[in-house]
């Protein structure tokens, strides 16, 4: 107590600051908040009412048609069936992107050559900045190469292969930064504990990566899933009568919008399909983002 | 020494996965279009796709237009995230950094339609119903800010976060004003994030069709390439783009291979 009172003597103002940061200063505004001025109007304005405004047009019928004339495009058969198709489409191609990249990211962050790992990074960023839709055309040409038919496209293998090729990089990119950082030594100790190679990558590298794996996985599948050029511009075209293009929700939503303008039933259609779209996607990638607590938890918290 | 040359081929085969297409597109560029229909499987020589990026009067306008929307978004977005992460840097109140970080999330997670139809009605409340007369270019400067602002914020957070106030401090006590320490100890220390949000967001605006196609009527580059059917003068303007990006990277190799040799050299 008479230490610190001394203290408090000779560094009055110091030790004040430090007492009051402790409790109140969450809410209190200070003069460097100004300069947040132009985010936060932008948040407000074009982030937060947009979201509200979703939920109201969904919600509220206008002139001529009623609520039940919203909901009433989620009694369509497709409706569903584009939804669970873009989800385990998204799912499948998170998983292919995973496998493909792991092995990449890991002998990539491993090696020894300095230049090696930054040509090769910078190479899988690279395709990134490219037009996707050139890339989604360019992949469409080589797809109707291989099966020698431009219909043959239109089915579910080439969607998950353009899905991975487009979105591939941001699985590596996540998985490289965490690995990249991983301490040698800690393979080295897995060694010397008697570990084999292979149940080091199981036992250590995988559990080290957990976190990247999965937010690798949750950014793959919403890109994948809610994606327009895969069914809109790979497959687009692709389809007959008898055997229609396979159509996500993102397509779905989008054909709504096209009429938005002077259609206020498919503006307030578009809107519902566009809230139930989040739900279910943002469920998903809770769960995906989750499992990794909830298996530290199950393992009881060796990681902890 | 076997297990590296197997481990550097499962590299280069995925490096080849993501370019072979990306080389087939190039060949093809060189082929005819096939009118309404899809491209002809058959390769047929031309350099339609070629001739029409230098002659199409539309594919121009669009590429110009791109050109200018894209570097007035990018300058807009590197502007505002700057400020939102100086804002942030040691800011005590907590309240702020709360609602940037989960605001900044939504446009992250929702799906670019989604975050365009929900703009649009915002845009309809704000301006009024869309008239036939107007493209809407205030709407898609705005449209795209928003939608790539949070990429850019999030980018430069980390690297905000690890400026020292030391170096401020001690501009200061050289007897700089507050403006221009700010330019000579942080922007400084910002400037490579800065300039890859810029590269980012320009070529998120350049590549978005989603977001002008539903808020404005305006003719871009991108909404050229989505709209119909599979056209060789995209694989041309992908080529290019493709032949840039490699080019930087292959300026980048020799550079840092210079550096490596140099450093090699040093610790001799």
């Amino acid at each position: 107590m008479e230490q610190t009172k001394s203290i408090s003597k000779i560094v009055p103002t110091t030790f004040n600051k430090i007492k009051k940061l402790d409790w109140k200063s969450y809410f209190i505004p200070n003069k460097k908040m100004l300069l947040l001025i132009p985010y936060v109007v932008i948040a407000a304005l074009f982030i937060v009412t947009p979201m509200v405004m979703l939920i109201v047009k969904a919600s509220t019928p206008g002139d001529g048609f009623s609520q039940s004339d919203i909901t009433s495009i989620l009694k369509l058969p497709t409706t569903g069936q584009y939804i669970w198709q873009s989800v385990w489409l998204g799912v499948v191609a998170a998983f292919i992107s995973l496998l493909l990249a792991f092995p990449f990211a890991y002998i990539v962050s491993r090696s020894r050559s300095k230049v090696f790992k930054l040509i090769s990074i910078v190479l899988i960023i690279s395709p990134l900045f490219v037009f996707t839709v050139a890339k989604v055309f360019a992949m469409k040409i080589l797809l109707i190469k291989m099966y020698d038919d431009p219909l043959a496209v239109n089915n579910h293998t080439t969607m998950i292969i353009g899905m991975v090729y487009l979105y591939m990089p941001f699985m590596i990119v996540p998985l490289y930064s965490v690995l990249n950082q991983m301490p040698q030594s800690l393979l080295e100790a897995s060694k010397d504990l008697g570990y084999s190679r292979l149940s080091t990558i199981f036992k250590v590298v995988f559990p080290y990566s957990l976190k990247a794996i999965f937010s690798g996985l949750a950014i793959v599948f919403m890109l994948s899933a809610t994606s327009l050029v895969i069914s809109g511009s790979l497959v687009g075209s692709g389809g007959t009568p008898s055997k229609p293009a396979l159509t996500m929700i993102g397509t779905m939503i989008d054909q709504k919008a096209a009429g938005m303008r002077t259609d206020h039933l498919a503006a307030a259609q578009g809107s519902l399909l566009a809230i139930i779209t989040i739900v279910v996607m943002s469920a998903v990638y809770c769960g995906v983002y989750l499992l990794p607590i909830l298996i530290r938890k199950i393992r009881g918290g060796v990681n902890a | 020494m076997l297990k590296n040359i197997l481990k550097r081929t499962y590299v280069y085969f995925i490096l080849a996965l993501f370019f072979i297409p990306m080389l087939v597109g190039a060949i093809y560029s060189f082929s005819k279009s096939g009118g309404r229909a899809d491209m002809p499987i058959s390769f047929s020589p031309s350099t339609d796709g070629w001739n029409q990026l230098s002659n199409n009067d539309d594919i121009a306008m669009g590429i110009l237009n791109s050109v200018f929307l894209a570097l007035f978004v990018s300058l807009l977005v590197v502007a505002i995230s700057l400020l939102t992460v100086f804002g942030l840097w040691r800011q005590k109140n907590r309240a702020s950094r709360a609602f940037v970080v989960s605001t900044s999330n939504i446009p992250l997670i929702n799906p670019d339609v989604i975050t365009a139809i929900s703009l649009a009605f915002v845009f309809g409340a704000i301006m009024g119903t869309m008239s036939v007369n107007d493209t809407g270019y205030e709407r898609l400067l705005l449209a795209q800010t928003t939608m790539i602002l949070p990429f850019a914020i999030t980018i430069m957070y980390p690297r905000s976060e690890k400026f020292k106030i030391s170096l401020m401090e001690a501009s200061k006590d050289l007897g700089y004003g507050s403006i221009k320490t700010w330019f000579k100890t942080y922007f400084r220390h910002m400037i490579p994030v800065a300039l890859a949000s810029f590269a980012i967001a320009y070529i998120m605006s350049l590549d978005d069709f989603i977001i002008t196609r539903i808020v404005s009527k305006e003719t871009t580059i991108g909404k050229l390439m989505y709209q119909g059917t599979l056209k060789p003068w995209v694989l041309a303007l992908g080529t290019i783009l493709m032949g840039i990006t490699l080019a930087s990277t292959a300026i980048f190799a020799v550079v840092i291979a210079r550096r490596e040799k140099r450093l090699r050299k040093v610790k001799r």
